[in-house]
Order: structure tokens, then C-alpha cells, then sequence
């Protein structure tokens, strides 16, 4: 390509330039013409406007080119050729940059015929890779603008000179300095997916000359093994048919199998083969839906790992007859595989274990429906549980552990209340003793799928409490906001807020509740402490601004509530810590439950849950009239039917002969 | 004498360093009347806990934590505690928000102990 670059010099602007003139590989100042991306001969953007066009049908349609048609980097090129916009624009830019840059450009054309080689990975992780290009085009265009804004001092557009896939990978090619820009971009995140950027070294060119300068017998070879595959191959069915290879008429001509390490040589070859028959991964998740590895005699899948690689979309697999044994020996299909639904493994040893290893099974096999013909379990358990599995760690949904209705009611009371009448929440929840603290969280990851700007936290940093950023002693104590006086201030500066309506919108929230024993009586009267609930809220508020748009908020909130003291409100909040975030969908378990789902947090009890729930406000009467803890409570009411009187009754009448025990513990040291 | 902000920052840096590391280890940071609800599945007692923290689904874990907010708890010196924070787990990318909601207490002999642990993502 050096050679095909000089000789074409059409005399450089920079006139002190005569080395190419002597027929030399210049370094600097070189000649106009320059190889494009594809590696076809492209005159320099700078040129006559008869050139230039030349050099643009040379672009625009890769096969005129003729000549380089190079098919090892060809797979690459559909990607790009078809853009004619981007490489207008392309050529825009080029226009409008000075000759200097052009010629910057030159030089790494020139300097680099096969330019250095990047791998890339993480696309197929991307948004982009549902494109129908499988993202292809919209990741070099990434990588392009972002590396080029990064190098902005030398103002040097970044360009990539060829693509292709390799597997998910995607091979670039590029002037050095080029390369050197765009591997500035390793663990940059595009459409939502970081990219692993890394040195593509020599074997993939040496496999590219292969491919390039196929030998005839390996081409016959290939064209053998392409044979074969397609005899193999039920297109109505989508099935590739792979059992029995070693029976294989045609393979057993080609005489690839030499004594017993039939399969795992013979099979990556296939897979290879198979893999360069299909332009793109989702031409080949549409051809290819299932697959046989039936009478391979496979004691594990070492040897057919490749279809792993190859072949990762496919739903059905059938492994009957072959000599596994035990759940490891799938370990090497890794965790692809992750959308097969049927499974079978009928006629192998691993057979009668099949029952007890179902779970692991599902849980290797997120989309798996039905083994050994069995269903074990319908689509819409797997929709389910694929639900729940978009988050590694399984979502639940919210455990409201209520004690006499005294959480619910709170909640139900607080949620419009903090929105409509703040005051009047401080008198019926909150006394000289609760506490208030807010911190903000600027930094929770949002999802890249929302576009919507962070409102600014303006009103509310004065206020913030968050320990990792605030040092300061005094501010920290500022900050803290103990007695109705010191809440009413807090809340009358903070913004007014909108929570949507818990009944008709409990999904927007996640609330949970549990008993919390050894809270301090306010009464005095037990010295161990009393029970209380740990309540903790998680949702969203529309922040009232006069703003057009809607400034919405995510929150978590826990409260800690207990008995209130004489003269106050019969439950009071002690706790109110909120940490406020920038709105994001919270995380729910609505789907990932099958079957009924539970109702999220206060919701309708049925009849034994309302009737356990009356037993337990009965029981938590009698806890804050005694000093009894919850269990003897309950053991006493069981004694006098449930009648709180009788059983207060009882209580006076024997309370000297109770354990100490029987009271509600403070101590739990 | 640490003030109980301290404390609770002093924890927190702990504790998930901890939990990062090796989360089996977490067990002397708990006590038999300890309960942690996780994901709204709750266990108790510090046995229990730390094989319901072993048993998560997952192995490399890294917590970042965005938030942390603290209040005195009660006259026995027990202290709440609000995380809020990042995590990400194995090979996963998208980080997750998640809160978490601390009660520790004294445990008499100078150091504390988590009475209540309550976590829940709160955000994929």
C-alpha cells in the first residue's frame, strides 16, 4: 500500500517537499492520495472536485473499488460503506480541517498499511446492539467522535480505517496515533455498556491472511465442511442437526477423524465453518434455534464448547445418548446458553439425578422450560423469574411485618399529610423528643434509559446531613433536628412535595415494616424499654416549583416509631431519617412474584391476617398498659379470650409473681 | 471518646470493606437477637445471618457508599444509621442503588454490635 500511495503524488501544497518526488516513502508531507478505511485508494479530500467525486463513488460503493477486496476486513465493510451520511460527513470534516490535518491523516493511512489493530468488546452488552446492524456502525462513530474529542489539542479527527467482527468483538484498524486516541477509550461506557478496548494483536491478521490467501485445501476443506452442514441443517425446523458426527459419511471421507479425538477437532472446525456462513449474531439466532448433539459419546462438553461460542442464542438443545454425567460437565458452555427452553439429556448417566439438580439447572438456564421433555415450569414462571434475575441479587417484595395496624396507619397518615398539612403531622406523629435528619445522594447511579434533568438540590444541601461529605462536628450537629420546633422549621423550608396517592399507586413504593423491641418507654415505666415498629419507606415525590416541568425526587425513609410519652401523641415517630436521590423507577418485585403476587407494603389483609392483626393491636395495648413484652402479652390475652380488660385485670391482680422476663426488654447487651 | 457520627462512619467503612472482602466474616458484628432483613427475608441470630449473607448469589461484590446519615438511638447509646449507596456485583455493569438501614448498640464492653440490618435495592 506504501508503494500504491507514492506514485500517484500529484505535487503537495507544501512545495518544499521533494522527497516523494524521488519516489521515497516519505514520512511527512506526503502526497495526497491516501487508502480509506476499507483499504481502497481514495484521493485526497483536497483535490479537484473531478477527484474528490471519484473518491467519493470509491467510498460510497465498496465493491467498485474492485482490486483489495479483502475478505478477512470485507465483514466489516457493509457496516461502514452503507453510511453514506456519516462518511459525508466524514468528508465534511475533512474539508473544513486545514491541509495540515489532512495530511496528518495521510501520513496514517500511509505510514500503517495494516495500521495497528484494536479489539473492542461490549457492544453486544450495548443498546446499540439491537441496531440492525448489531450496533456496528453507531460504535465506530462512538469511538471516532469521543476519541477525537479527546485528542481536541492536536485537532486531529480521529478515523478508523476498517472494521470487522470477530465473534462479539468488533476489530478496528487505525493510524497509530489513531489507535493510540482510541485506546484512551478502554472502559468508556457507550449506550449503557462499558467497552473493553485492547491491542488486537498478530494471530487475528495471520488468521485474516488465511482467510485472505486460503490455501485450496483448506479451502476444499471448508467448502467440505459447509457440505456437511448443510445436509445437516433443517431450515424448517431451524434445527442443526450435529448428532452422531462420527458417523458422518462426509467427515469420515474427509478423513478428520484420527483415533479418538474425533469430536474435538472436528467440531470447532464445524462451528467455524458454521459461524462464517452468517454475516451478523442475529442472522444466526433467525437460522439457528436448535441443535442436536445427540450420539457423540460426550462424557462432557469440552469438546463442544464451541457451539457455546458460536451458536449462544440457540433455545433447544438435545444431548441425548452421550456419557455425561454430573452438572459439571456442562461447565463448559459457561453460562452462555442463557435462552435455552428445552434441555434434554435423555440416555445419559446424568439422567436419574436430573430431579435434584433442577434447581441448579434453572438457575444456570434463566429461560429453561422444559427438561428431558418434562415441563418444569411455564413460560410464564420463566418471564417471572427472568424478571426477578435482571437484578443479580433476587428481588422480594416488601416485608410489612405490622403490629397492631400501628404501621399501616402511620403510613397511611403520613404519606399525604407530609404533603398537605406538615404541622399537623408534627402534632399527631412527632413530640420534643423525635429526631429529623435528611442527607441527598448526588451521586446514585441513574439509568442511562432516563433522560429527564436532575432537578437542582439547591433547597435542599444547606440541609444535608450526609456524614460521608460532611465533617465539620458543628454542622453535623446543625444539622440534626430534634423536637416538633426544630421539625417544623426544617420542613417549612424544604420544598413542597406531591406523593403519589398509596392506594392507587402502591407501586411506587417499597415499604417495609418490622417489630423493634427495646425502644425507651417513654412512661418510665419500663426501665428495659418497649417495642416500637422500624419502618422503611422507599419512593418518590413530585417536588411543587414553579418551574413548567415536574421535578420529580426518589427517597428512602426509615422511621423508627414508638410509644409516645404522657400527654402527647399515642405513637411517635423517634426516628426520621430520609436520604433523598434523583428519580429513578424503584426496583420492584411486582413481576418477579408468580402467582399472586402480595400486595407491596399496607395493603388489604385477608380474614386470618386481619383477625392476627386485631390480636396484635389487642397485644400492643396491653404491652404499652404493662410493660409487658410482646409474648407474655399475648399469653395473657390468650388466658382471658382476648378481652384487654380481663387480661389488664389479670395482670395487676399477678404481676408481682411475673418473671422479669416477662416484660419488655431494654437491655440487650 | 468517638462520637456516634464517628462511630457510625467508622462502622460503615468497615463493614462493607468487610462485606466486600469476605462477607462470611461479618459474623462477630452481630449477636444472637441481631435480625437482618434482606431483601425482605429475614433472618436472626448472628449464625443465621452469616449464612444467609454467604449464601447470596453472588461473589465479587463492591459497595460504594453515596449517603451516610446517623442518629443517636435510644438512652443506651444505640445509633440508626441510613446508607445509601452503589453496589455491583460480579460482572455485572449496571451499578444498583441501595439503602440500608443500620441499629447498632452497645455491646457492654466498648464496641457495637448491629441489632437491626435492613437491606433492599432499591433501584436496577
Amino acid at each position: 500500500m506504501l508503494q500504491r500511495a507514492s506514485p500517484t503524488h500529484r505535487g503537495p501544497r507544501d512545495s518544499s517537499s521533494s522527497a516523494s518526488s524521488r519516489g521515497r516513502i516519505q514520512k511527512r508531507k506526503a502526497g495526497p492520495p491516501r487508502v480509506d478505511r476499507d483499504g481502497d485508494l481514495m484521493m485526497d479530500a483536497e483535490g479537484s472536485g473531478q477527484k474528490r467525486k471519484s473518491a467519493r463513488v470509491q467510498l460510497g460503493d465498496k465493491d467498485s473499488s474492485g482490486g483489495r477486496g479483502r475478505r478477512g476486513r470485507g465483514s466489516g465493510g457493509p457496516f461502514r460503506a452503507g453510511n453514506r451520511g456519516i462518511i459525508n460527513a466524514q468528508q465534511a470534516i475533512m474539508r473544513g480541517l486545514g491541509a495540515k490535518q489532512s495530511q496528518a491523516n495521510i501520513l496514517g493511512s500511509r505510514i500503517t498499511s495494516d495500521g495497528a489493530m484494536l479489539r473492542i468488546d461490549g457492544l453486544e452488552s450495548s443498546k446499540a446492539a439491537s441496531n440492525p446492524d448489531g450496533g456496528v456502525e453507531s460504535l465506530l462513530a462512538f469511538l471516532e467522535r469521543k476519541a477525537s474529542s479527546l485528542d481536541s489539542k492536536s485537532n486531529r479527527t480521529v478515523k478508523i480505517k476498517k472494521s470487522s467482527m470477530k465473534g462479539d468483538s468488533v476489530i478496528i484498524t487505525a493510524s497509530p496515533n489513531d489507535i493510540e486516541a482510541i485506546q484512551k477509550l478502554d472502559a468508556f461506557q457507550f449506550a449503557g455498556a462499558p467497552l473493553s478496548i485492547k491491542a488486537y494483536d498478530s494471530p487475528s491478521r495471520d488468521l485474516e491472511k488465511k482467510a485472505d490467501e486460503v490455501s485450496p485445501s483448506a479451502q476444499q476443506t471448508k467448502d467440505m465442511f459447509r457440505d456437511i452442514l448443510a445436509t445437516r441443517y433443517d431450515p424448517t425446523l431451524k434445527l442443526l442437526n450435529l448428532s452422531a458426527l462420527a458417523q458422518d459419511p462426509g467427515l469420515i471421507n474427509m478423513g478428520v477423524f484420527d483415533g479418538n479425538t474425533t469430536t474435538s477437532k472436528v467440531f470447532p472446525a464445524l462451528m467455524a465453518v458454521c459461524d462464517g456462513l452468517f454475516k451478523s449474531r442475529q442472522e444466526k439466532r433467525e437460522a439457528i434455534v436448535s441443535v442436536t448433539l445427540a450420539d457423540n459419546a460426550l462424557v462432557n462438553v469440552g469438546n463442544v464448547s464451541a457451539l457455546a461460542q458460536k451458536l449462544p442464542d440457540i433455545k433447544n438443545i438435545d444431548l441425548s445418548r452421550n456419557q455425561i454425567s454430573q452438572l459439571s460437565s456442562l461447565d463448559a458452555w459457561g453460562k452462555n446458553f442463557r435462552h435455552i427452553t428445552t434441555l434434554i439429556l435423555a440416555g445419559n448417566p446424568i439422567e436419574p439425578q436430573l430431579p435434584s439438580l433442577k434447581d441448579e439447572l434453572l438457575k444456570r438456564y434463566p429461560y429453561l422450560e422444559i427438561l428431558n421433555g418434562i415441563q418444569i415450569r411455564t413460560a410464564e414462571e420463566v418471564a417471572a423469574s427472568i424478571e426477578a434475575s435482571k437484578f443479580p441479587i433476587p428481588l422480594a417484595a416488601p416485608d410489612f411485618r405490622d403490629v397492631g395496624q400501628v404501621g399501616e396507619n402511620f403510613v397511611r397518615q403520613f404519606v399525604p399529610m407530609y404533603d398537605t398539612n406538615r404541622s399537623a403531622l408534627l402534632t399527631n406523629y412527632y413530640d420534643a423528643q423525635s429526631v429529623v435528619s435528611i442527607s441527598i445522594n448526588m451521586f446514585a447511579p441513574r439509568n442511562v434509559k432516563i433522560s429527564a434533568p436532575i432537578p437542582p438540590w439547591a433547597a435542599y444541601t444547606k440541609f444535608s446531613r450526609n456524614l460521608v461529605k460532611i465533617n465539620n462536628l458543628p454542622t453535623q450537629m446543625s444539622r440534626i433536628h430534634r423536637g416538633s420546633q426544630a421539625i417544623n422549621t426544617l420542613w417549612n423550608a424544604l420544598p413542597a412535595t406531591r406523593h403519589p396517592d398509596l392506594s392507587t399507586q402502591p407501586d411506587k413504593y417499597l415499604i417495609e415494616c418490622h417489630p423493634l423491641p427495646g425502644l425507651v418507654d417513654p412512661n418510665g415505666q419500663s426501665p428495659r424499654g418497649v417495642d416500637g415498629l422500624i419502618v422503611t419507606m422507599h419512593g418518590e415525590f413530585e417536588e411543587e416549583s414553579d418551574k413548567a416541568e415536574k421535578a420529580l425526587r426518589s427517597f428512602s425513609r426509615t422511621f423508627i416509631l414508638g410509644p409516645g410519652g404522657p400527654g402527647g401523641p399515642p405513637i411517635i415517630v423517634i426516628s426520621d431519617m430520609m436520604t433523598l436521590r434523583a428519580w429513578g423507577p424503584l426496583a420492584t418485585s411486582q413481576s418477579a412474584v408468580a402467582a399472586p403476587a402480595p400486595a407491596p407494603a399496607p395493603a388489604t389483609a385477608t380474614a386470618p391476617e386481619l383477625a392476627e392483626q386485631q390480636r396484635q393491636a389487642v397485644a400492643m395495648g396491653l404491652v404499652q398498659r404493662t410493660g409487658l413484652n410482646f409474648n407474655y402479652a399475648t399469653l395473657c390475652l390468650q388466658e382471658t379470650g382476648w378481652d384487654l380488660e380481663q387480661a389488664f385485670i389479670a395482670f395487676n391482680a399477678n404481676k408481682e409473681r411475673l418473671p422479669a422476663d416477662a416484660f419488655a426488654t431494654g437491655n440487650f447487651t | 471518646m468517638a462520637n456516634f457520627q464517628d462511630i457510625a462512619k467508622q462502622f460503615t467503612e468497615f463493614y462493607y470493606n468487610q462485606f466486600d472482602q469476605d462477607r462470611k466474616q461479618l459474623g462477630p458484628l452481630y449477636r444472637d437477637n441481631s435480625m437482618l432483613t434482606f431483601e425482605s427475608d429475614s433472618v436472626a441470630g448472628g449464625a443465621n445471618i452469616v449464612s444467609k449473607l454467604s449464601g447470596l448469589p453472588f461473589e465479587k461484590v463492591k459497595h460504594a457508599v453515596s449517603t451516610l446519615d446517623a442518629q443517636p438511638s435510644g438512652e443506651n447509646g444505640g445509633i440508626l444509621i441510613l446508607v445509601t449507596g452503589a453496589l455491583l456485583v460480579d460482572e455485572e455493569q449496571r451499578p444498583m442503588n441501595y439503602s440500608q438501614t443500620f441499629q447498632l448498640l452497645p455491646d457492654g464492653s466498648g464496641s457495637y454490635f448491629i441489632f437491626n440490618d435492613i437491606f433492599k435495592l432499591v433501584f436496577g
